[in-house]
């Protein structure tokens, strides 16, 4: 198992946490709106990302358990 | 010659040039003796006369290099280059007897003795030599600082290197002297000449630096240096391609250069090759073993060994039983050995060690056994899983009894290590999405990801351009023959039947469950259903042979094949006949369980089993099903793979439906339009008007996504007429709706308030009739839709005026004090959406309108910042929430508690965050989560650490420990790690902080790149500032490392790292104390024009307080301007701590004081004096709480009220407000 990280933007109030505890793992959109997106998790360790998770003040940032991308490598 | 010699017994600093001629013995072979003399002598003439015309200082001869000192590095750097292109024109005029020099060179202080020059530096630059190629000149750190600008001369980084004796890693840079041509081709030139140096067979790989293998070098060289007290070993194992054999070489590199050098034998057991003692015979009868006999006078014991092998008898032999002729040879063996040891220690290296002969490996057990005591050093390489391994099982339980041995498993490469290596063999980086390719397709093996880089290289599939190598053609480039070969071996190990299996397996996917298997074979071989366990049997040895690998229990599936390459040289074999019937067999068996998950391997399987129909309508359900289950890239993917087996339009229609879907959600604007092109298309064919608005409406909503607002609003206006003309309601709800996320620029519940240039009567009026349409046709969902967005509409306008009063000089306290009366309108419109949302259970909604409200409740968004805002919607969240249960509730406050510590402490507001991380503590123990206990104990340690209470940070730091305890994790261990190192270092400590934060960055290990990053940051910074309150040269030196290792660590990784620039600010700091002060501002311009100061803010004080020494220190132009912009910050910041105590505490940290002279700021008085209200009881306490912040909707008495303000001695509550926050009682 894997998982993959969703950022939910109508929870996000763009305090930035997730940025500053992963900033390889999330960065700030361009946009109108400073909200975070993604950009590579898989340089941190999950564990890191339950942090960034909890961090969030709205729970905006979802872990969710997915099956290894290989698996569905078919 | 004129060669002069320095004066006797002197000393200085010189640059010191080694030369060596490489190949001399093999020439001497290849050539002859007198051949061979008289292009040596070529070389001495040739080299003699460079260094003299260079200016250098001839001090001697090395057999086949010299030394030479020079005064100058460019002239050390130059005479290196004329030599260099000195002998290409001599190969060119003597091709047949071409020659190649490596050169290095370093600077340092050198003393001079006996006509020789002796020091450090001497040593470096002779193990800075021995790491260049032929034909390279390579130079160090210091000699690439001194030589300042080379002038016409390029130079590449060639990353970090590990010199013998020499406990840090050295930076070298390579000079390109090649360079002729225009600057850009020099550079292209030099990358391509590296690149084909770096793949050519002869030379040797060792060569280059090694990526990604730390921890295994810091084992050899712990090892190495420990044999003086007996024999240790190493065993390394890992996987075919994992760089087994590339580290012993490492080893041997290392063992030859230590300080007593070793005697090194290696050997090598063979796949194809077995016999009785094998290994020891091929080990016996080289050359080079001769040569070390004859070296260490041990050609009688080796003589003797080498017969008792090859079963020569000697005297008194013939009467030994077969046991007892074992023995002997056994002794011999050792005997040989132990004489080999005699003057200086020995390596014994040993190569694949799962091929290895059992006789072999007996004796290797022996010697274990009766040389344990001598100087010996043992290295093995294995692989972990092997049907020949018992053997080497056994030897290494025997080593591991003994305790002299450590156990090391290679791992993959991350994709940061593979863009390392990528690096190293191209001599240039590659670009992102080659790198993804390249690994992905790797696996990060290296071996794979030489071999592929080397195939696509010959292929011209990767191209140099702008200095990046990119890849040309991304599909369709082949396996490389290495690769290829390599499996087959592997593969060939297998007998008929299991590789047959093997192959049928494969077609079920990369990973696969034996209760698929079964009944497939069952269906395609005729014949009855095999039992699981049968079929794992008959699987046992593929497994054994790394090609297989078991899934850890309680994994959806049984076996992954251990590299997709596997997989694919299985099915290469397989007739397509065969495949097509088996993915109809998968196909059938999945369709008999009609179990949803497996819908996606459904449409696979029935579209390669030729079944078209049956797969888009698989495909279809699965795409859907993954969208709901917020798997919208699954969704993409399923729908990709299908979509070439629809060809009705409707079909196709329904999928690019569902794709356009999923692509929405992942934001990707310019891939929507591309599928709507698509739809558009197929709109014509089917002539529907509704499908013609749908498609229009996605249109409306993909443009918005790239930006294009205006097309945006014509499409949804457009669409709007339509809906009007046609009377149809639902429609112009749904343009209106449109319309209106187009007009916000915003999509829905995602805008907090409407920015300066959004048309606000335009937007208004757009959701106003959405909202009407929404209750006229019954739908509660897009009421509450437009009524939150009303309310964020209306919210704007309030925030306008106040901007426009503010402008006009209203002040903030006025503009507090009236708060609540001007959003009042905001405020309803929002409750009445987040009622709706409660009804409807939808929680997401619920929550963007509780955030609306709570921006609604900030009457000045500056005053209280994101904080306050964090707070209010805290707050509102209790309030407001509705069933859920006390557990649930618990749980969401400690969440909240700990996020706003968090936000606190990551914006330099300790107060809060102590507040707020003692309670999060709390609550985390009263939900028995330790995991979030530690982390709040943890951050509580930092908070205390960063203003200097140490005592406090140990005592937190304590909980942290002890709570991580109940969660054991090696994240976890980081953690404690870093929180240790934070913690000495506000103790000033710098061997515990250097301890703990190398610690970390183990931990770290390479699956998580961040963390090492992050370690060595914060090793680089907190030593760098121990240095300027110690100074310390070691911290100095120290800091440069780590930073220097902080930049290599994130010189892969993307987004905007704060890690680099506090890397530079360290390095500006470094270059100021070594008074290289043009490169130490440029480092300092570096560091601030590369950190976003506010975001991160903690870091952006440290690069702050770096750059601030070097720029504002050194009066650099631009030092007033900043001196003015840090102090204003600081005022911000100071404003921000409410506790006048952690205040001053705060700015009496050292660094923080000393960012206060530089930028000539100084703590305003009624900041720095308290003005505690402690007549105040709680309750009134709480009422000017409510009255500062506005936040809560409690109705207070009038008379309260007055009593309160009359008791602080204010005539309003605005001067109230002022009252407060001057006292700071915002949080209490």
């Amino acid at each position: 198992m894997a998982v993959r990280v969703v950022i939910d933007r109508r929870r996000c109030i763009g305090a930035g946490p997730c940025i500053i505890l992963a900033p390889s793992a999330f960065q700030w959109r361009q946009g109108d709106f400073v909200k975070p997106e993604l950009l590579d998790p898989s340089t941190v360790d999950e564990d890191l990302l339950r942090e960034v998770v909890a961090a969030c003040p709205t729970q905006a940032i979802v872990l969710e358990e997915v099956l290894d991308p290989v698996s569905s490598d078919i | 010659m004129g060669l002069s010699q320095p004066d006797a017994a002197s000393q200085g600093t010189q640059t010191i040039l080694f030369t060596d001629l490489e190949g001399s013995t093999d020439m001497r072979i290849r050539l002859g003796d007198a051949a061979a003399n008289q292009v040596f002598n070529e070389h001495d003439q040739l080299i003699r006369f460079q260094i003299d015309a260079g200016g250098g200082t001839d001090i001697k001869g090395l057999g086949d290099g010299f030394m030479a000192l020079f005064t100058s590095a460019n002239n050390a750097i130059d005479t290196a280059v004329s030599i260099q292109r000195a002998i290409e024109e001599r190969n060119a005029a003597n091709p047949d007897k071409p020659i190649s020099v490596r050169i290095g060179i370093n600077s340092g202080d050198v003393t001079y003795a006996k006509g020789d020059a002796h020091g450090t530096a001497v040593h470096a630059a002779s193990r800075v030599a021995a790491k260049a190629q032929g034909d390279q000149i390579l130079i160090s750190q210091v000699v690439f600082d001194l030589a300042g600008s080379l002038g016409p001369t390029r130079v590449v980084d060639r990353g970090l290197f590990w010199l013998k004796g020499f406990p840090e890693r050295w930076r070298l840079y390579e000079v390109l002297w090649r360079a002729k041509d225009a600057p850009g081709d020099r550079t292209a030139r030099a990358v391509r000449d590296a690149s084909a140096r770096a793949f050519d067979p002869s030379s040797p790989r060792s060569a280059g630096p090694i990526v990604g293998r730390k921890r295994e070098l810091r084992a050899i060289e712990e090892q190495l240096a420990a044999t003086t007290s007996g024999l240790r070993a190493l065993v390394l194992q890992g996987e075919a391609g994992i760089g087994k054999t590339r580290m012993l070489e490492a080893a041997v590199d290392l063992a030859e250069t230590a300080e007593t050098p070793y005697l090194t034998l290696d050997v090598a057991a063979d796949e194809e090759l077995r016999g009785p003692f094998l290994l020891f015979r091929s080990l016996l009868n080289s050359p080079r073993v001769a040569a070390i006999a004859r070296e260490a006078m041990a050609l009688e014991p080796v003589d003797r060994a080498r017969d008792a092998i090859g079963g020569r008898s000697t005297d008194g032999d013939e009467g030994l039983s077969p046991q007892e002729k074992m023995l002997r040879i056994f002794d011999e063996v050792a005997s040989a050995v132990a004489a080999f040891t005699r003057d200086r220690p020995v390596a014994l290296l040993f190569d694949d060690l799962q091929w290895a002969d059992e006789d072999s490996i007996q004796l290797i057990r022996y010697l274990v056994r009766t040389l344990s005591t001598a100087p010996i050093f043992l290295l093995i390489t294995v692989r972990p899983y092997s049907e020949t391994s018992a053997g080497s099982d056994k030897l290494i339980a025997d080593l591991d009894r003994m305790r002299v041995t450590q156990v090391l498993r290679l791992e993959r490469f991350n994709r940061v290590e593979t863009g390392e290596l990528l690096l190293n063999l191209l001599g240039a980086p590659v670009d992102d999405q080659t790198l993804q390719s390249l690994h992905a397709r790797s696996e990060g093996v290296p071996f794979f990801i030489e071999e592929l880089a080397r195939a696509y290289r010959e292929a011209d599939a990767l191209q140099l351009m702008d200095g990046t190598w990119t890849m040309t053609r991304l599909s369709g480039a082949t396996v490389p023959s290495s690769v290829q070969s390599l499996i087959e071996r592997r593969l060939a190990q297998l007998s008929d039947d299991p590789r047959a299996l093997l192959a049928d397996a494969g077609v079920l996917g990369r990973r696969f469950k034996l209760s698929d298997l079964a009944p497939v074979l069952a269906r395609i071989r005729n014949e009855t259903q095999r039992q699981d366990w049968e079929l794992a049997e008959e699987l046992d040895m593929a497994v054994e042979l790394g090609l297989l690998v078991e899934e850890p229990e309680g994994s959806t599936y049984d076996f992954s094949f251990s590299h997709d390459q596997i997989r694919a040289s299985l099915l290469a074999d397989l007739p397509r006949r065969r495949q097509q019937a088996i993915h109809g067999a998968i196909a059938e068996v999945l369709g008999s369980r009609e179990d949803e998950a497996d819908l996606s391997m459904l449409a696979y399987h029935s579209m390669k089993a030729g079944d078209s129909e049956k797969a888009v309508s698989c495909a279809l359900e699965a795409a859907r099903s993954a969208l709901i289950g917020s798997a919208p890239e699954e969704s993409i993917r399923i729908v990709d793979t299908t979509l070439p087996a629809a060809s009705e339009p409707a079909e196709r229609i329904a999928m690019l439906r569902v794709k356009d879907d999923a692509l929405a959600v992942l934001d990707r604007g310019m891939d929507r339009i591309a599928n709507l092109a698509e739809m558009t298309a197929l709109t014509s064919a089917v002539a529907s008007p509704e499908l013609e608005t749908e498609v229009k409406l996605r249109r409306a909503s993909a443009s918005r996504a790239t930006e294009d607002y205006e097309a945006a609003v014509d499409l949804a206006a457009g669409l709007r007429s339509i809906a009007v003309d046609r009377g149809d309601l639902e429609l112009e709800l749904e343009a209106c709706l449109e319309l209106g996320q187009a007009l916000t620029r915003s999509d829905i519940g995602e805008a907090y308030w409407p920015l300066g240039e959004v048309d606000l009567d335009a937007a208004d009026e757009a959701y106003s009739r959405a909202l009407e349409l929404a209750r006229e046709l019954g739908s509660r969902a897009k009421e509450a839709v437009a009524l939150r967005e009303l309310a964020v509409i209306e919210g704007g306008r309030v925030r306008r005026s106040i901007i426009a009063a503010e402008e006009e000089g209203t002040s903030r306290f006025e503009i507090l004090a009236m708060g609540p009366t001007l959003f009042t309108g905001a405020k309803e419109l929002a409750e009445q959406a987040f009622k709706i949302f409660e009804e409807l259970g939808d929680q997401r909604g619920a929550m963007s309108a509780l955030i609306s409200m709570a921006y609604s409740h900030v009457t000045d968004p500056t005053a209280h910042g994101m904080a306050g805002r964090i707070e209010h919607v805290r707050a509102l969240h209790n309030s407001r929430r509705g069933q859920v249960t006390d557990s649930q509730r618990a749980k969401e406050d400690a969440l909240m508690l700990f996020s706003i510590h968090t936000y606190a402490r990551l914006h330099i507001q300790p107060d809060l965050a102590l507040l707020r991380g003692r309670e999060a503590f709390e609550a985390a123990r009263g939900l028995g989560d330790r995991w979030l206990e530690a982390l709040a104990a943890g951050g509580m340690s930092l908070t205390y650490a960063s203003f200097g209470a140490t005592a406090d940070s140990i005592a937190w730091l304590d909980r942290a420990a002890s709570a991580a305890m109940s969660v054991p994790s090696t994240s976890m261990a980081r953690r404690v790690e870093m929180w240790r190192g934070a913690c000495s270092a506000a103790r000033g400590e710098s061997e515990e902080v250097k301890t703990h934060f190398e610690r970390a960055i183990d931990l770290a290990g390479t699956k998580n790149p961040a963390g090492q990053a992050e370690a060595y940051c914060a090793l680089a910074m907190e030593t760098c500032k121990l240095w300027a309150s110690t100074g310390e040269a070691a911290l100095l030196e120290r800091a440069a490392q780590a930073a220097h290792d902080t930049l290599d660590a994130t010189g892969f990784m993307r987004g905007q790292l704060p890690w680099e620039s506090v890397a530079h600010a360290v390095l500006a700091v470094v270059a100021d104390a070594d008074d290289r002060r043009e490169e130490a501002e440029e480092e300092a311009r570096i560091a601030l024009s590369t950190l976003d100061g506010l975001t991160h803010i903690l870091h952006f004080v440290n690069v702050l307080w770096a750059a601030g020494r070097v720029l504002i220190g050194n009066q650099a132009p631009e030092a007033n301007d900043m001196a003015q912009q840090i102090a204003q910050g600081l005022g911000y910041l100071s404003m921000n701590i409410i506790d006048p105590e952690i205040r001053s505490k705060w700015f009496g940290v050292e660094a923080h004081r000393e960012l206060a002279q530089l930028a000539g700021f100084e703590l305003p008085d009624y900041l720095g004096s308290s003005q505690e209200p402690a007549d105040l009881d709680e309750h009134e306490l709480a009422l000017l709480r409510e009255i500062t912040s506005r936040s809560y909707e409690t109705k207070h008495d009038q008379t309260e009220v007055t009593d309160l303000l009359s008791k602080l001695g204010v005539d309003s509550e605005t001067e109230a407000i002022e009252y407060a926050i001057k006292a700071g009682i915002r949080w209490r």
